[in-house]
């Protein structure tokens, strides 16, 4: 019998190389504790196959290979980031968490401050980015603290005046009324 | 209104179709960002076979922030107030997104099972807790028949 092939319909698929998933998965089988002596197809078939639920991003909840809710297109679009602490999340998902002042710079999985793992390939584009998101949460939440703590200063202050002299606190804030009523007429003009 | 993302949806039907033991959300119809939800009071605990009614509400940023819950039933516990406000870490300070609606609510039963007066929302039922332990779990147990049958 002969067979002629008229069309070919190539089929790709893609996945980002976490590297630690496939670690992981290999640890668990007491057998092999090294990657075992696959063909590379085999290997990434496993790789693949074990995308299940635990391969999810924990903020969003999409697969790693899937999008984060702003995006539309997977891939480059919306890369992936591998933490110093092994966690992976969509960029975007683990950039707006970061960016809130509650996340106080922690890893929404385990707490632990998160950085950018090193010599992993696909964090090497975000660097500079996430770089400058930390420094610039860090000067936040610093000043968030500074603030707070000025507060509190400022409150012992005026409990010890109060108890000092009682007509203190009303002369300051009279002092204010008339500093604002400067400042309306700076205005105006 | 925007539409509701995946994370929801997937959550909601995961409420739905595996639900946690003791515990029931349901989205309300006209807004489904809002849920109706029930908890079992803990056995061994004062809430024992009492059906707590909850509101939560999963505000526009979520899961950045926090879902806002709080205790339609009345309840006597040190740290929950007369309002029905929770005063729970992971609703505040210690929120973090990979928690979910799920854990949020068994966080909350746990509450239930293990109050906690030296970080009272209630300061005078927290005071009774830690002064007269056995009278207020009695007056906590008395709450639950009058007001959380089920």
């Amino acid at each position: 019998m002969k067979v002629s092939v008229k069309e070919v319909y190539p089929v790709f698929a893609w996945s980002w190389d976490t590297d630690t998933g496939s670690k992981a998965f290999f640890h668990n089988d007491p057998q092999h504790n090294e990657r075992p002596d696959f063909n590379n197809e085999t290997y990434t078939f496993l790789k693949n196959y074990r995308n299940d639920e635990d391969d999810v991003c924990g903020i969003c909840r999409v697969s790693y290979n899937g999008v984060c809710p702003n995006c539309k297109l997977p891939g480059r679009s919306c890369p992936l980031v591998v933490g110093q602490c092994n966690h992976n999340f969509h960029v975007h998902c683990i950039y707006r968490w970061l960016d809130t002042v509650n996340s106080k710079g922690l890893c929404p999985m385990c707490r632990q401050e998160f950085t950018l793992k090193e010599d992993v390939i696909i964090n090497t584009k975000h660097w500079e980015h996430f770089m400058t998101l930390l420094s610039k949460n860090r000067e936040r939440r610093l000043l968030m603290e500074r603030e707070e703590q000025d507060l509190n200063n400022e409150i012992m202050r005026e409990e010890d005046a109060g108890e000092q002299d009682g007509t203190e606190g009303q002369q300051e804030l009279e002092e204010e009324d008339d500093m604002q009523y400067d400042d309306d007429d700076d205005q105006e003009i | 209104m925007a539409s509701l993302p995946k994370r929801i949806i997937k959550e909601t039907e995961r409420l739905v179709t595996d639900p946690v033991p003791g515990i029931t959300a349901e989205p309300h119809d006209d807004n489904l960002r809002y849920f109706k939800v029930t908890i079992e009071g803990p056995a061994g605990s004062p809430y024992e076979d009492g059906l707590f009614n909850l509101e939560l509400y999963l505000p526009d940023d979520y899961p950045m922030e926090a879902p806002k819950v709080r205790f339609l039933t009345k309840i006597y516990h040190p740290n929950i107030d007369r309002l029905g406000r929770i005063c729970l870490d992971i609703l505040k300070t210690n929120w973090s997104p990979a928690l979910q609606i799920r854990t949020v609510l068994l966080s909350v039963q746990a509450l239930l099972a293990s109050p906690n007066p030296n970080d009272p929302l209630a300061n005078d039922v927290a005071e009774d807790w830690i002064k007269n332990e056995q009278g207020a779990k009695a007056k906590a147990k008395e709450w639950t028949a009058l007001y959380a049958k089920k």
